[in-house]
């Protein structure tokens, strides 16, 4: 007691110094406030569904590796569909121009347009094999029409893939280039549409999983602009409802303001970009902060109205003194909950959503604490008189407000039957139990959108009219070169084609074989008994060189790789559910395990389809893993708070019965356990655990008071309880907004979490106190420990707090940054490395295009300082045919002289004078521009603007990630870069990796920096690879000597000098 | 094929002898170019040439200075561009060897430099290029020129290189002197007679009157070694961002002066080389995405040919200037313009071209494939002549050290003209250059 009494006096003394110095507090809220709020500029948005998948995630890497050797993507389908056929001439024409405006457009791979108007048709000829475009632009084409109607039909591989079954419609596939630039190709893809001004009897349709995931990100996006503020709006109308004061709603949401606010800076300022679900922790904030504040109000208000007379501060102190317990206790609870989710989800955005929903209970907790008596202090509020005169008299039944009437009626209920409720909720309970076993994990993207959006209506068509969207790819590996050819092989493949589509949802495959399988017939005079294998690997071989040489060699570029090793069969599905797709995804792997797969024959499964699987298929499992985390949580945070291992069970009672009676509704509603519907436990088990802890910690001061628990529960209705009825309207409403939402899986959300929390309010305003009453248990009637049972020790309990949620801080710490150097002084420290007054190195370069073909060069570099000026000579010393090429450039450190460059040219024995203005130009054939070469792995201070972005592991060093934006738009097209990171290694200042985008936002190329060891003391890059990403091609760079002591004539740099080549 | 062998052993003896009395401790590094050329002649309809030819270079580093030493072996399956009757251009020591209109060998260059302290010197036979303009030689004279397929092959391989001391000595970082003594009086090679580059413009050579019996007398090589020698001085300096070179040179001229003589024994048209003095100047800078390029030279004595002197030639000075501009604002291409201008001093009359004649030529070059595959248009046209010459070419690198290559030369305009002239000489080649290492 004396324990508990010392320690209430230091939150009371705490209270009273909070509104003795109202000003201050509020200074400091703000300055914290303005300091995390500061970084929302930085939140960077994700919305990709790879985003769900962790950077390592080996389907990921796979489809990423499949995506760089067959150039495949989630394309982009467009559909042109006429009403009768549309093998007519303005079809054909719709085709023609779709197809070269989307090629035009950025982000578009150009060759990876597929339409008829890029493919050809094969026809067999008496000299071999014609490659001939389907669409001639020689011909006009209201002549060619018919023409290419019979190629298609006698080209099956392309009905039902190309051209619809009924040839009423046709599809432009477009793959694109950087899966997140997806958002704004798909926009410009529907404008250009627009433009083109096409035939108004044709329809054309944008879907594909491309435009899926482009259109994703931005309509959530406008369905959270839209329903956020309504959440906040309808939780200040319940506010003002509750209190009839304009100042108690304005501060609710001052509170409500600063929780967001500070949340949401945090989250920026650690680095973790807000994801598709991210969406819904706005609406969880407000509901939690505005509980918090209602809580204080509420009694606050109670107190004005029984002792009218008392000085404000008196009244905010005493009310303070009596909430601070509960609302600690709820928050501990809540974000364990949420902590639970943290812990158990696979998802990085499931994981953060989890830490920083804990992290925003947190915040709201301590902004109730100390901001809001801050406040309240210099408001100096009133009651209303309306309800100063219903709180005033609480046992006069008439002057009750109805929503103490509600509750009181409610507590009767409960007083008069509690062995029926108790029945009831067990039936509740036993129903929910069973339902559980029949939850089905689904997922379906489409069905994120409304039925009546384009996309969703476009899909529609277009898998009604063709083999269908969705695309699962087989890899197929052979071990050498040529494998392919081996009709052994091809035969394999065919087979398991064949079993593909027996499968369900499975409409049609493409590969190499189909191709084949054309050629041969075309080749045998169109027979169709030639629709098959060529039964010898010398003929499979001569089919390809025919067609290489007839045709674009590029055609089969999305189906073989160059070398004829790796194979691509597409197969293509109608359905994109997660229950449909995973039927034919698991009976293709044990097919592949059981039947293809042999020592020289490998098949491996990817595509969007099987990545959709993998991150799908464990949902189920980590939902029911994370649930039980939160509750575990939530049971230990309760029974040590309570100190008792019964309270922290019955703390539990109303959260598991309203998740079970959620999972009645699921399997009532057929709403499958998808990524919007899977994480509502934690959210239902954070929010619901509230009531309980209020219920329970009320009630037990109550008996104290009372000493009976009829009594305390009487009393506990029309004050605890009516306050308790707001905090549920408030969240309630606030998730009930999501049920108007557009986007279905937040629809769901909304619903689910609004109808757990309804539960959770339910069981513990009846189930709870009919247990409690009947059970009389001891954590609610012991007398020696009661004090103890509420955790007096204010010190304990903010421990508690800490440890809950620096538990997940510390967990994060890889991703949640710490502190971070000024980007510009990073790049000084880069700019800053020795390297020596002069050097001598000698370094091969390999140069590999995307077809694999290398060109290797043997140089001598010199370079030496004449001060600040650097001077470098380059010369060539094989292969015989450069040898004595030479370039020689002055750099001056002045960064607004230009430099002074020389080229020369054996086979002119002249050296000519070149201008160094376009520093963006790559250097003689390589992948690395003038300006990298004479940078030599370091920075241009006057050219960029730096920051550091985060400290990451790389290859097992922690390194620096940072970031350079061209100081203006004529630098970058200087540069040709928009936007290099780089990876700097902070022991060494060396960058490891970097990565560029050109000056349209695309991803250029990537450097990537090993061997680094010290010659001479000097650390010195001895391998440099830059990878070419829009070309395909290769330069490596292999340092074999560096000598940074020997003299350097001066002499080798000069013009002369050049002309004579390399010293000897 | 004894005389092939001959030359082989010849040269190859001396370069052995040169490397074997070497006393070093390094070894001697050595590298082969073999260059295959087949050009059609489509307007004449037939076969140019089919050639193969093997450069063979041999470096030898020692302590201090270093041996280097280029043998060319050349076989040409068809004689239209080539013959032993090749009139005598060459000095006894820098003559060519050839078996037939088929085989040929030569050494093409073989010198010893060294760079001592600020000053580097190179003797021996070699190249030495000056000037800035490209395709136009207004300062470069100091190597003669083979015309055996006109300007169409690269300047390093149509240069003749020859004997001479080459010293040159920096004064500072900036600026470098150069000092040339020539005693090899090497000149122009022409095309033989018969060859479809055989020169019949009257701009340059007398015409022969068929009622006439006129006695040719060929010039031959001048062959005194001290005053047949050339001498030439070159100042260069890097000065706020120019190249400036100042040049001078006292030489033979390279072609031939040919004069008409009346006596009693009848009328003969006599060849013979002259001296000229020859004053030049070049400079060079980049500004942005542009290089500029001027190059200026003044010759004193040259020899034109005139309608109205009974000699058929007359003396004069004359000028010519380059002004050239590069322009690589776009990526990955090269676009270069020239104008040369040359101006005869004085009044003379009777000239047979133009007492100033203006060229223009175009480069344009495209890089592909990360340089790949290049594309180059290179376009020259005379504007008084209005003749010229068009020259598309296009060059792929197929492994690192192989190029394979396609070309057109197509000559249009004037007979008279000076590209005019081989309109039927028009070629189409196919040829590929392997390195070996």
């Amino acid at each position: 007691m004396q324990t508990a009494s010392k320690n209430n006096r230091r939150m009371e003394q705490l209270f009273r110094w909070l509104v003795s110095h109202p000003k201050r507090i509020i200074a400091a809220s703000l300055a914290i406030i303005v300091l995390l709020g500061a970084n929302l500029g930085q939140l960077e948005k994700d919305t990709r569904s790879d985003a769900f998948l962790a950077d390592n995630n080996p389907a990921l890497l796979y489809r990423d590796k499949v995506k760089e050797v067959f150039g495949l993507s989630d394309p982009i389908v467009i559909a042109v569909v006429s009403s009768d056929t549309i093998f007519t001439t303005e079809g054909l024409d719709a085709v023609r121009r779709i197809s070269h405006s989307v090629a035009n457009i950025d982000n578009i791979d150009p060759e990876g347009v597929t339409s008829l108007a890029t493919e050809n048709n094969i026809i067999g000829t008496e000299e071999g094999m014609e490659v001939t475009p389907f669409i001639s632009d020689d011909l006009p084409l209201s002549e060619q029409a018919e023409h290419i109607r019979n190629a298609i039909r006698n080209f099956p591989l392309y009905q039902g893939t190309l051209v619809a079954l009924d040839e009423k419609a046709t599809l432009i596939v477009a793959e694109t280039l950087d899966q997140s630039k997806v958002e704004t190709t798909y926009q410009s893809i529907l404008s250009e549409i627009k433009a083109l001004d096409l035939d108004p009897d044709l329809g054309v349709h944008v879907a594909g999983e491309g435009a899926i995931a482009g259109y994703l990100g931005s309509y959530i996006d406008s369905d959270a602009k839209r329903l956020n503020p309504l959440a906040a709006l309808i939780i200040t109308l319940i506010v003002w409802v509750a209190f009839r004061r304009l100042a108690t709603t304005i501060v609710a949401n001052i509170i409500i303001g600063a929780c967001a606010l500070t949340t949401f800076g945090a989250m920026a300022a650690s680095g973790v970009p807000f994801f598709v679900i991210t969406n819904a922790l706005p609406v969880i904030l407000i509901g939690i902060a505005v509980a918090d504040s209602i809580h204080i109000y509420s009694e606050y208000f109670e107190r004005r109205a029984h002792h009218q007379q008392e000085e404000y501060s008196e009244s905010i102190v005493a009310s303070m003194l009596e909430m601070w317990r509960p609302i600690t206790l709820t928050t501990l609870t809540t974000a364990a909950g949420f902590m639970g989710l943290y812990f158990a989800a696979y998802m990085p955005p499931f994981k953060f959503f989890g830490l920083f929903a804990a992290i925003g209970v947190s915040i709201a907790w301590l902004f109730s604490l100390l901001l809001l008596p801050a406040v309240m202090a210099m408001l100096k509020t009133e009651v209303s008189p309306s309800l100063a005169s219903k709180l005033a008299i609480n046992n006069d039944q008439q002057k009750r407000d109805v929503f103490a009437s509600t509750m009181v009626q409610l507590g009767k209920l409960t007083l008069r039957f509690p062995i029926a409720i108790v029945v009831l909720s067990l039936l509740v309970i036993a129903v929910g139990l069973v339902s559980s076993l029949n939850l089905v994990v689904n997922e379906d993207r489409i069905e994120t959108f409304h039925s009546d959006e384009t996309l969703y209506i476009a899909d529609q068509v277009i898998n009604e009219h063709f083999y269908g969207t969705h695309n699962l790819d087989i890899v197929i590996e052979t071990p050498a070169q040529e494998g392919l050819f081996d009709p052994a092989v091809l035969k394999k493949m065919e087979a398991l084609q064949t079993y593909a589509e027996t499968l369900p949802y499975v409409q049609g495959s493409v590969s190499v074989v189909d191709y084949l399988k054309q050629m041969n017939q075309s080749l045998n005079q169109g027979d169709e008994a030639y629709y098959s294998i060529p039964d010898n690997a010398d003929l499979v071989a001569q089919y390809f060189l025919l067609y290489a040489t007839s045709g674009n060699p590029s055609d089969f570029e999305e189906e073989v790789d160059y070398d004829y090793r790796l194979a691509n069969i597409r197969v293509i599905l109608n359905e994109g559910a997660y229950k449909d797709n995973k039927q034919v995804v698991e009976a293709l792997e044990h097919y592949l395990m059981t039947e293809f797969n042999s020592p020289n024959l490998k098949g491996n499964l990817s595509g969007r389809v099987n990545l959709s699987y993998h991150w799908i298929k464990d949902i189920g499992q980590s939902h029911f893993f994370g649930m039980a985390i939160a509750l575990a949580l939530v049971w230990l945070v309760s029974a040590l708070l309570f100190r008792s291992a019964t309270a922290g069970l019955f703390a539990l009672i109303p959260v598991a019965t309203s998740i079970l009676f959620v999972y009645s509704a699921m399997v009532f509603f057929e709403i499958g356990l998808g990524i919007g519907t899977s994480m509502f436990s934690a959210v239902a088990i954070g929010l619901g655990v509230d009531f309980a802890v209020h219920t329970i910690d009320r009630v037990k001061n109550l008996y104290r008071q009372h000493l009976s628990i009829e009594q305390a529960l009487n009393a506990f209705y029309p004050s605890t309880g009516r306050a308790l009825l707001f905090n549920l309207l408030a969240i309630s409403f606030g998730f009930g907004v999501l049920i108007s939402s557009k986007v279905v899986p937040l629809n769901n959300f909304g619903t689910i979490v609004a109808l757990s929390v309804s539960t959770s309010f339910l069981v513990s305003m009846t189930l709870l106190p009919a247990l409690i009453l009947l059970f009389k248990p001891r954590f609610v009637t012991g007398q020696v420990d009661s004090q103890k049972a509420t955790l007096s020790r204010p010190a304990s309990l903010l421990s508690l707090l800490l440890v809950v949620v620096l538990l997940g801080g510390v967990a994060s710490t890889k991703t949640v940054a710490s502190e971070l150097p000024d980007g510009r002084w990073v790049a000084e420290q880069i700019n800053n490395i020795d390297e020596g007054e002069t050097r001598i190195s000698r370094i091969e370069m390999i140069l590999t295009d995307r077809r694999g073909k290398e060109r290797v060069r043997d140089t001598l570099i010199y370079r030496k300082y004449f001060g600040s000026e650097k001077r470098t000579a380059l010369f060539y010393l094989s292969p015989r045919n450069i040898k004595d090429t030479g370039f020689l450039s002055y750099d001056y450190a002045d960064a607004n002289t230009d430099d002074d460059q020389w080229l020369y040219l054996p086979a002119l024995r002249k050296s000519r004078r070149i201008s160094a203005s376009d520093r963006g130009d790559y250097f003689l054939g390589t992948d690395l521009t003038y300006e990298d070469m004479k940078k030599e792995g370091k920075l241009e201070l006057n050219d960029y603007q730096f920051e550091t972005l985060a400290r990451q592991s790389l290859d097992g060093s922690i390194v620096l990630q940072l970031q350079a934006i061209p100081l203006s738009s004529e630098i970058a097209k200087e540069l040709g870069y928009s936007k290099v990171h780089a990876w700097v290694n902070p022991e060494n200042w060396i960058i490891l990796k970097a990565k560029y985008w050109d000056t349209n936002g695309n991803e250029l190329k990537t450097l990537q920096v090993k061997d680094i060891r010290k010659v001479d003391g000097i650390w010195t890059r001895h391998h440099l690879s830059v990878n070419n990403h829009k070309t395909g091609h290769q330069t490596v760079w292999k340092l074999s000597s560096a000598d940074y002591k020997s003299e350097i004539n001066d002499h080798i740099f000069t013009r002369n000098a050049l002309t004579r080549g390399a010293p000897r | 094929m004894t005389n092939l062998l001959t030359v082989k052993n010849r040269a190859a003896s001396l370069v052995m002898a040169i490397f074997i009395s070497i006393p070093t401790a390094n070894a001697l590094e050595s590298s082969a170019l073999l260059y295959q050329q087949s050009s059609y002649g489509y307007s004449a309809d037939r076969w140019q040439t089919h050639t193969t030819r093997l450069d063979i270079e041999l470096n030898q580093a020692l302590e201090k200075s270093n041996f280097t030493a280029l043998l060319r072996l050349k076989t040409d399956l068809e004689s239209e561009l080539n013959s032993p009757s090749t009139p005598d251009n060459y000095a006894s020591l820098n003559r060519p060897r050839y078996h037939r209109e088929h085989f040929a060998g030569a050494l093409r260059e073989l010198y010893w430099e060294r760079q001592i302290d600020n000053t580097f010197w190179r003797i021996g036979k070699q190249q030495v290029v000056w000037g800035e303009a490209d395709g136009v030689k207004l300062v470069d004279l100091v190597n003669p020129q083979s015309y055996q397929e006109f300007i169409l092959p690269s300047s390093d391989d149509s240069r003749i290189p020859v004997w001479m001391l080459n010293i040159e000595h920096s004064l500072n970082q900036e600026t470098n002197i150069q000092v040339l003594w020539i005693p090899d009086a090497s000149t122009h090679e022409i095309a033989p007679v018969g060859s479809p580059f055989r020169i019949t413009s009257a701009l340059q050579v007398p015409q022969q009157n068929s009622s006439q019996d006129v006695r040719l007398v060929s010039p031959s090589a001048p062959k005194r070694i001290i005053k047949d020698s050339d001498f030439g001085l070159k100042l260069s300096r890097f000065w706020n961002g120019w190249d400036v070179t100042l040049n001078y040179l006292y030489h033979t001229i390279d072609e031939p002066v040919f004069e008409t003589r009346i006596d009693s024994s009848g009328v003969s048209v006599v060849g013979d080389y002259r001296r000229s003095h020859m004053l030049g100047g070049t400079a060079s800078s980049a500004f942005d995405d542009w290089t500029l390029r001027v190059e200026l030279a003044f010759e004193s004595d040259r020899y034109h040919r005139n309608r109205q002197t009974q000699s058929g030639i007359s003396k004069a000075n004359q000028w010519g200037s380059v002004i050239g501009a590069d322009f690589q604002g776009w990526s990955d291409q090269f676009l270069s313009l020239q104008w040369y201008q040359s101006q005869i001093n004085g009044k003379v009359d009777g000239l047979i071209k133009a007492q100033q004649e203006d060229t223009l030529t175009l480069l344009w070059e495209v890089s592909m494939l990360n340089d790949t595959l290049t594309l180059s248009l290179q376009q020259l046209y005379s504007v008084d002549h209005r003749d010229g010459l068009s020259r598309p070419k296009l060059s792929y690198n197929l492994f690192s050290n192989l190029d394979v290559f396609t070309s057109v030369d197509h000559f249009f305009g004037s007979q008279d003209g000076l590209y005019g002239q081989f309109g039927d000489s028009d070629r189409i080649t196919i040829g590929f250059e392997l390195g070996l290492d």
